[in-house]
């Protein structure tokens, strides 16, 4: 219950106290390692994960939380070892066929995905989910009239379905339809404030609708998918050929065009400090207003 | 049993403790923001940030402070002998050229720092989480400063531009 509202802190301390009563209890562990997961603590998820396996091998929630913090860590090639698993001890499980076609769209294999993405169809055609996710694959191949189908059959099967009114709100932020886009987010935010989902579709929308801090947005999700060692690299990197610039062109005698180099780095310092705060106050002050109009 | 070795029980109160919750300890007061130990190689060097940054690992309980601190110990000795590698390979150089090539020693040190930065900003926000006590750091960072600029680096410079260089 507290997981499908979003509420990890209240989860985390029931398993901690689950946990203390029964430190063995390896079904705790992987929930446990799930809670950890969705709050981004991947080491200890991790090792909560390998705790619940150590004591049941097979046990596919523990299996299930393992390949999403792979691929979180982006070690593709281990969540596709869990997530096959999982598929062979159920087959059947929609979720599992979900996970890989997941891990295949982030390989950068649509076509895989997609066939992954039928097999759960065909394990359960009334999940709604499932649709969902048909609608995003959709989506992000640009074809829209698809992904509204499959978003719209989504929401019958399930009108209030979170990733089902996600799918629909990205589908409609790609035809343009910002505030209707909006409506959809706020519904859910409602219920869940902390939906992973949702507060992805705000921030796209909010860097729509200011195009300046929504440079700062697609650079910082870029810099997120690279992981943190390769986004050091990149920062590194921007500063030495800045470094390189600014002495070439002082040692060329064009201290005009040096001094320009300097203030155009500087510009984008400050613009890299200046756009998160700027970006995050924006959605932070959307939150707060929907977290106000909770009454439930 | 498996939990029994990785899982922890914590000692305040004995209840179940997740590997990464910050273990505090006596100098939990000097916990600050890991932006300021990351504003001190820009603004003082590495002579403050990185023994900070270790200082801070401990004051909070950084599950990784061991990690945190042996890193910094190797960091060390990798910048005295990147410097040396690179004094050699400049010996060659045409005059001005040096410059170019100690950008690899900047470059060497804010990649240590953002990689201890990085590192620390988990179990930041965890320490905040269960409302541990933070320190504003600026002051340190403006004392850092004006204590590196007039009187560390040029009492290093009477030793050797080298002892300089490895500080700064």
């Amino acid at each position: 219950m507290y997981l499908r509202s979003g509420n990890t802190a209240a989860a985390i301390h029931t398993l901690k106290r689950a946990l203390t009563q029964d430190p063995d209890h390896a079904q705790a562990h992987a929930m446990l390692a799930q809670c950890l997961l969705l709050d981004k603590r991947l080491h200890a998820a991790e090792l909560e994960a390998r705790i619940a396996l150590s004591a049941d091998p097979e046990m596919p929630l523990a299996l299930y939380a393992l390949g999403h913090i792979s691929i979180a860590r982006r070690r593709f090639a281990q969540a596709r070892e869990h997530f096959e698993q999982l598929i062979a001890l159920e087959p059947d499980d929609p979720t599992n066929h979900r996970a890989l076609a997941q891990l295949e769209q982030l390989e950068g294999d649509p076509a895989a995905a997609l066939a992954h993405l039928e097999r759960a169809r065909a394990a359960d055609p009334e999940d709604a989910t499932v649709l969902s996710d048909l609608a995003d694959l959709a989506c992000a191949q640009g074809d829209l009239r698809l992904a509204r189908r499959h978003a719209e059959a989504a929401l019958e099967l399930a009108p209030g379905d979170a990733d089902s009114l996600i799918s629909m709100g990205k589908v409609l932020l790609r035809e343009g339809s910002l505030e209707e886009a909006h409506q959809l987010v706020v519904s859910v935010l409602q219920v869940n404030p902390r939906h992973g989902g949702a507060i992805g579709l705000l921030a796209q929308i909010k860097a729509r609708q200011s195009p300046l801090l929504g440079i700062w947005w697609r650079w910082n999700t870029w810099m997120h998918s690279l992981g943190d060692g390769r986004s050091i690299g990149v920062l590194l990197a921007g500063f030495f050929v800045y470094a390189v610039l600014s002495l070439a062109t002082s040692d060329l005698g064009l201290q005009k065009t040096s001094e320009l180099v300097d203030i155009l780095w500087l510009l984008l310092v400050a613009y890299t400090w200046v756009g998160p705060v700027l970006f995050m106050r924006m959605i932070k002050k959307e939150l707060g207003e929907v977290e106000l109009s909770r009454d439930f | 049993m498996a939990s029994a070795e990785l899982g922890r029980r914590g000692g305040d109160g004995g209840g179940y403790r997740i590997a990464d919750e910050p273990r505090a300890g006596g100098l939990v007061q000097l916990t600050v923001n890991p932006l300021w130990p990351l504003f001190a190689v820009m603004f003082g060097g590495a002579w403050l940030s990185w023994p900070w940054f270790v200082l801070n690992g401990w004051a909070m309980g950084s599950p990784t402070r061991i990690r945190e601190t042996l890193f910094v110990v190797a960091a060390w000795v990798g910048s005295v002998l990147l410097l040396v590698a690179l004094l050699v390979a400049g010996a060659s150089l045409p005059e001005g050229g040096f410059k170019y090539l100690f950008l690899l020693h900047i470059l060497y040190k804010l990649g240590v720092t953002y990689r201890l930065y990085v590192w620390q900003m988990r179990p930041f926000q965890l320490h905040q989480y269960y409302d541990g006590p933070v320190r504003n750091g600026m002051f340190m960072v403006i004392a850092g400063y004006f204590v590196g600029e007039s009187l560390l680096l040029p009492a290093a410079a009477e030793l050797g531009v080298f002892v300089k260089w490895v500080l700064q």
